[in-house]
């Protein structure tokens, strides 16, 4: 990710804001299934706002699952004790 | 709306701006300046009133102990331009009503009216926010608004509030959604690495276990994976995924390489991920990613 995103001069063109926008605005699975040609900024704003919302409670989720399934596996198959072995080490 | 009857009319038709009504009379009744001087500096004070929400105009300037209600009811003389101002206000303010909250402005606008206040009631709205159009206008909420979506981007993402500039906080919004997705991505990998340990990949024992190594790689790094991760990947890492292939020992290699240019996205993303992983590591997803594509 390059970091140079103000111009040297100190001040922050309007070109790169509305470039970091349709970034953010690729980013967004919204975004992916229309065309996307509505770039309201306020919009956008307030749906990056639901994603990362949405995307947190997924992380959490996903790790609630894992661990789940990391202590609830049957014990004497191979993959558990894999894993045992793994967490030994 | 010109209702000559005491100041309470006044109060009855802005009912959430009685306070700044009372101001006005105050500033009336202080100055005993001609009418027309009062009515503009009623027109202008009421715009005012009808913008902020808060009565700071009215108590910041007295320059008598009494209290602002006081004055109201004294006051008769003053009704009658204040009026005479009504109109004038009534049409402006269905223009202003579009502004909303104007919390900076108010400290402004404290000042300006005092000064105002001594001198001629004029130009307090032109001091305020240069808007004196509908486009500015509608152009100024839809700033704040952002500006309020942004602040609530701010409280999400961490680390955001120690950075100040629209570009500087849009790009580590953007840092952090890539790395949360990435992040996403990563741990249902693992979980659908799960049920495949689990039920064998059709392997001997030895392939098994050296596979196993491998994962297991991979489960120490969900296990010491850390919250949400901010790391800047370089390209660098990416290149290290192409020398790892080569040590490959699985015959999946040839094929290997292949998929891993498929996956590039998601691989090379995954790296992010976890930081700065190991090449072994590198080497566990990669064959992950392989053992994946076949399945």
């Amino acid at each position: 990710m390059s970091s140079g995103r103000s111009s040297s001069r100190g001040n922050i063109s309007e070109d790169e804001i509305n470039e970091l926008i349709s970034k953010l605005q690729a980013l967004l699975p919204s975004s992916r299934r229309r065309g996307s040609g509505q770039a309201s900024t306020t919009k956008l704003l307030k749906e990056t706002c639901s994603y990362i919302k949405s995307l947190h409670r997924e992380v959490d989720d996903l790790s609630d699952r894992l661990s789940d399934l990391m202590s609830t596996m049957d014990h004497n198959s191979p993959g558990a004790e894999i894993i045992r072995s793994i967490l030994r080490s | 709306m010109a209702d000559f009857s005491p100041n309470n009319s006044l109060l009855l038709k802005m009912p959430s701006h009685s306070p700044n009504f009372s101001s006005l009379l105050f500033y009336g009744q202080n100055h005993g300046e001609a009418a027309p001087a009062n009515a503009n500096a009623a027109a202008a004070m009421v715009e005012n009133a009808s913008l902020e929400s808060s009565s700071a105009v009215v108590d910041t300037s007295p320059q008598d102990s009494a209290s602002p209600m006081e004055r109201k009811r004294k006051t008769t003389e003053d009704s009658a331009t204040l009026s005479s101002a009504q109109s004038k206000v009534d049409c402006k303010q269905e223009s202003k009503s579009k502004r909303g909250k104007r919390p900076h402005k108010e400290t402004e606008e404290k000042s300006t009216t005092q000064d105002e206040a001594t001198k001629g009631y004029i130009h307090v709205r032109a001091r305020r926010g240069q808007a004196t159009d509908s486009h500015s206008l509608a152009e100024r909420v839809r700033r704040e608004r952002i500006s309020e979506r942004m602040r609530m981007l701010q409280a999400l993402v961490p680390g955001c509030d120690k950075v100040t500039g629209k570009a500087l906080i849009l790009d580590e919004i953007i840092n952090y959604v890539q790395s949360l997705q990435n992040q996403v991505e990563f741990l249902s990998m693992r979980i659908a690495s799960m049920s495949p340990v689990l039920y064998g990949f059709g392997l001997d024992s030895d392939g098994l276990h050296d596979h196993a190594q491998k994962m297991g790689g991979m489960f120490q790094e969900a296990l010491a994976m850390p919250g949400p991760v901010m790391s800047q990947a370089s390209p660098a890492p990416s290149q290290a995924i192409m020398d790892t292939t080569s040590t490959t020992p699985y015959s999946l290699q040839g094929q290997g390489s292949i998929s891993f240019s498929q996956e590039n996205g998601s691989t090379y993303l995954m790296q992010q991920a976890v930081g700065e992983p190991t090449r072994q590591e590198l080497l566990n997803q990669l064959v992950f990613n392989n053992m994946c594509s076949f399945q």
